[in-house]
């Protein structure tokens, strides 16, 4: 699974079948034509789970954009600026103060 | 002055706007036919070869995660079910009818499909947890809540450029704008351009009262779920337009949507960032 906070806010990107690498983490869950998850959100790719989504023909898989520490500690700051311009901690509504509060403590996760 | 343009005047004289394809009307007539089959419906989609690709492009597209195994209509009906399918037709047909609108810095139609795509996908998320309606009601309710938003821009680009601009210097939020500037809502333009379209009441209704959904009567559900949806993606960093400010929720609706619950905010959010990533991929087949 990914680290703590890894999937926060992280970018999709979309690999054909030939561009995965095992320890990518996948992002949306891959299912069969039938609806049944063939791998779930969150699972890390192993060589073993790439060779069978090919043998089931699955064209593409979506999986997280790998950041570096200090990319993320950016990221972390941007949005916590944001999220004090769209959401400061002087509003009075009390469910947008619990939306703040649960969206800040995400951010440290 | 010249005088301002109500917001029937608006949905009435929209000339640029094209009709919704008939494959829509059929469609919503089948599925109210308890015999009709999947293999039926299919019949009726694939008459209209434009919408029948697109419609299996987006089913195949990452959002649902089938990675291009879809191969007809038909078999999209039998695994997303006839009313995903029917409002994916739906969907499609909005999001081509307003295909080729130009764009300002303020106002961006791939960034306004981006919000309401997100907004589609996080309201999904909230009915599949909730069922005050049902999840492909609530995916179509937030990719269509702002197409008032649309119709505002296409018929009358300066008015609303002002308004936009005023949100932005201004920081209030666009309703209270549009009231003072245009003496309505743009919702209120959606809800009579969904009329005109003959969208279901249900949807009609959402698109409404989304701001206010304790006026939506019997579908409050829907309304409530969209009018969330909304509040949590412009927190999330996906709004309509640059400046959109976030009005407190109606605390009926914030309580429907279980979302007064701190547990049960803390794993919507928890879950977003995946819905909103696939929301994006959404837009990217569709548009």
């Amino acid at each position: 699974m990914a680290p703590a906070g890894k999937r926060w806010y992280t970018a999709l990107v979309i690999h054909s079948i030939p561009q995965l690498r095992e320890g990518l983490v996948v992002s949306v869950a891959v299912r069969d034509p039938r609806g049944q998850i063939l791998l779930p959100a969150g699972a890390t790719l192993t060589a073993a789970s790439i060779a069978q989504l090919a043998g089931r023909g699955v064209l593409s898989v979506d999986v997280d954009a790998v950041e570096s520490p200090e990319e993320r500690e950016a990221r972390i700051t941007a949005e916590r600026t944001r999220l004090d311009e769209v959401l400061p901690p002087t509003l009075t509504d009390p469910a947008l103060l619990q939306l703040r509060a649960v969206l800040l403590e995400a951010l440290d996760a | 002055m010249p005088e301002l343009p109500t917001a029937s005047d608006l949905a009435s004289q929209v000339k640029s706007i094209p009709t919704l394809p008939s494959v829509l009307t059929v469609l919503s007539r089948r599925m109210e036919d308890p015999k009709t089959s999947s293999e039926d419906l299919a019949q009726v989609i694939v008459q209209d070869q434009a919408i029948a690709s697109k419609v299996l492009k987006l089913v195949n597209s990452p959002f649902y995660g089938f990675s291009g195994r879809i191969q007809s209509i038909s078999q999209g009906i039998v695994i997303l079910g006839f009313n995903a399918v029917k409002n994916l037709v739906l969907s499609t047909s909005v999001i081509d009818a307003f295909r080729g609108t130009a764009s300002s810095d303020l106002f961006r139609m791939d960034n306004l499909w981006v919000h309401s795509a997100s907004v589609a996908s996080t309201a999904k998320l909230l009915a599949e947890r909730t069922r005050i309606c049902d999840p492909e009601d609530a995916f179509v309710g937030g990719l269509l809540h702002d197409i008032g938003k649309v119709l505002l821009w296409t018929s009358e680009p300066k008015l609303f450029q002002a308004c936009l601009q005023l949100v932005q210097h201004k920081q209030v939020p666009l309703a209270e704008v549009e009231l003072r500037i245009l003496g309505f809502q743009d919702q209120e333009a959606g809800a009579l351009l969904a009329e005109k379209w003959k969208f279901p009441e249900s949807l009609r209704t959402a698109i409404r009262w989304r701001g206010e959904p304790s006026r939506a009567g019997n579908h409050a559900g829907l309304a409530s779920t969209v009018h969330c949806a909304n509040i949590l993606c412009t927190a999330m960093n996906a709004p309509a337009h640059p400046g959109s400010m976030i009005t407190p929720p109606e605390e009926a609706a914030w309580k429907l949507c279980g979302l007064d619950s701190d547990a049960s905010l803390r794993e919507v959010v928890r879950e977003l960032p995946t819905r909103l990533a696939s929301a994006k991929g959404f837009v990217s087949s569709a548009i």
